[in-house]
């Protein structure tokens, strides 16, 4: 963990809301990887009022600053200025208070935002999945917000996010291709000949992209904040860039983040144990204006297991490397038959 | 050591993590909780990854061995054949120890599927590649077993 304490705060928020800020009820939480996120209340008069919000930090973690290795994702600036960008998107990111480079104050660089209500829904957990489940079968809201987070993303325009690289339609899909598996490359232990023949498949059968957008890059309901039926908050911008809209769809569809570790799920015709994935391509489609094409989301599918199997390698080669000793490092390497079983189901249909 | 066998001990500490340990974690400390969570069950993962890996492998090499020999049969007088025949060969050097045998094997499923995309197109490319999908899908059904799949059941209940 970073030095985020409460003192620290104190002092920083201190400094930005030019006021004595008193800071409690500190949360750590313990969800994310490669950041340390803590929420807090801080407290402060402002013209004779008193005020009280809720903060969220996020910071670089000690593993990050320490080994000084970039993460499969951006950096933390990044993340902040894509959070930003989004502001008057209609999706619900929290507000974006403070960016801080400064590694002195708090251990790492780190960000501010406001607090959102919710928890963010585990789906490997039967019990929450069940709740998600319910969510699409008593019809409430909560999968329509779902769609409408996604179609809310793809409104911002490259142009709009100067701190991410833009890159022209044509050059995304070998951009994506180039990057995950030089990553792939760098983290396996040995050959998975499975693994090789979809990476055939990815470079022999590349989807044509007609536009860019702001794409999420790990749009999943593990990332979003639900609180009661009303979805909150979108979190996790790390793995946000430019690139093909449908890149979020696939990713949602993925059995894995509908909580198919080793068995499937319960309800597999489910993206996110939340919706219909024919109903999420629709109700995309009819919302946002754009063709959904249903190969192209079924090749982003195939793509993201092997990006989310290619990001649990690369802890486990972090773990092997001993930058890291988070248990869940090397626990890690027990997702990859399933994401191997998901990506050959799709890409046998083309090569058997 | 002959005295416990390895599975056994790992498998008897996943329990103790779980059961024991982590419920006196206090509540507060969400993070050490996680990480022994996660411990015990990479344990009980490596129990079942010690105690069925032999034959796994052994499952793996007859598998493969039956997927070269229609593999054979299918690029026999194609492009293909003397990279097939080739592979035969490593199949039948490959080394004796668990996990040597096992990366030989996998090396050889790649080389096949390698040529085969190389050598041939449209559907003589798909029959040839089916049977190694046959060796695939042992490979990754043997590994999720192993970590504690059930059966399927004989009404089926894939993962599509």
């Amino acid at each position: 963990m970073s030095d985020v304490t409460g003192d620290a705060l104190s002092s920083y928020l201190g400094e930005q809301l030019d006021a004595d800020v008193t800071v409690a009820d500190l949360v750590e939480h313990v969800e994310g990887w490669s950041r340390d996120t803590v929420s807090f209340t801080a407290r402060w008069q402002d013209a004779g009022e008193s005020r009280e919000r809720r903060f969220v930090v996020r910071a670089e973690s000690d593993a990050q600053v320490e080994s000084g290795r970039r993460s499969e994702g951006n950096d933390i600036e990044t993340e902040y200025r894509t959070m930003d960008a989004a502001q008057d998107a209609p999706v619900p990111v929290p507000t974006t208070r403070w960016f801080e480079g400064d590694r002195s104050v708090m251990g790492g660089k780190f960000f501010v935002v406001d607090h959102r209500p919710g928890d963010a829904p585990v789906v490997w957990d039967r019990d929450q999945r069940a709740h998600l489940q319910e969510a699409w079968d008593g019809n409430t809201g909560l999968p329509d917000q779902f769609v409408d987070a996604a179609v809310g993303v793809h409104e911002v325009a490259p142009e709009d996010v100067p701190a991410l690289e833009n890159v022209p339609a044509e050059a995304v899909v070998d951009r994506e291709i180039d990057r995950w598996v030089d990553l792939y490359r760098e983290s396996t232990v040995r050959p998975e000949p499975a693994v090789e023949e979809c990476i055939r498949w990815f470079r022999a059968n590349k989807p044509e992209v007609p536009e860019t957008t702001l794409v999420h890059g790990d749009f999943r309901i593990g990332n979003m904040l639900v609180d009661g039926d009303d979805l909150t908050a979108v979190l996790d911008w790390e793995l946000a860039r430019i690139g093909d809209p449908l890149y979020d769809l696939g990713y949602a569809s993925l059995q894995y983040f509908a909580g198919k570790l080793i068995e499937p799920t319960e309800r597999p015709e489910l993206a996110c144990s939340l919706l219909e994935r024919e109903y999420l391509y629709d109700e995309y489609e009819r919302r946002s204006g754009r063709a959904v094409d249903r190969e192209r989301v079924r090749y982003w599918r195939a793509f993201s297991a092997f990006v989310m199997m290619t990001i649990g390698l690369s802890g486990i080669h972090q773990f092997r490397q001993g930058n890291t000793d988070d248990v869940r490092s090397a626990w890690f390497q027990y997702i990859v038959p399933g994401l191997v079983e998901d990506m050959l189901a799709i890409v046998r249909e083309d090569r058997t | 050591m002959p005295y416990l066998r390895p599975e056994t001990v790992l498998e008897e500490f996943s329990g103790f993590t779980l059961s024991t340990v982590r419920p006196a974690i206090a509540e507060d400390e969400e993070f050490v909780r996680g990480q022994t969570g996660s411990m015990a069950s990479t344990l009980r993962f490596l129990a079942g990854e010690l105690e069925a890996r032999e034959a796994m492998v052994d499952e793996q090499e007859r598998a493969l061995r039956e997927a070269l020999d229609v593999v054979t049969e299918r690029t026999a007088d194609t492009p293909a054949a003397e990279a097939v025949e080739a592979v035969v060969a490593d199949v039948d050097d490959a080394p004796d120890g668990v996990r040597e045998r096992e990366e030989a094997l996998l090396e050889a499923a790649d080389d096949v599927l390698a040529a085969v995309d190389v050598h041939l197109e449209g559907d003589a490319a798909r029959r040839a590649r089916r049977p190694v999908y046959d060796f695939l899908d042992t490979r990754t059904e043997g590994q999720l077993r192993m970590l504690g799949r059930e059966p399927e059941s004989e009404d089926g209940g894939g993962a599509q």
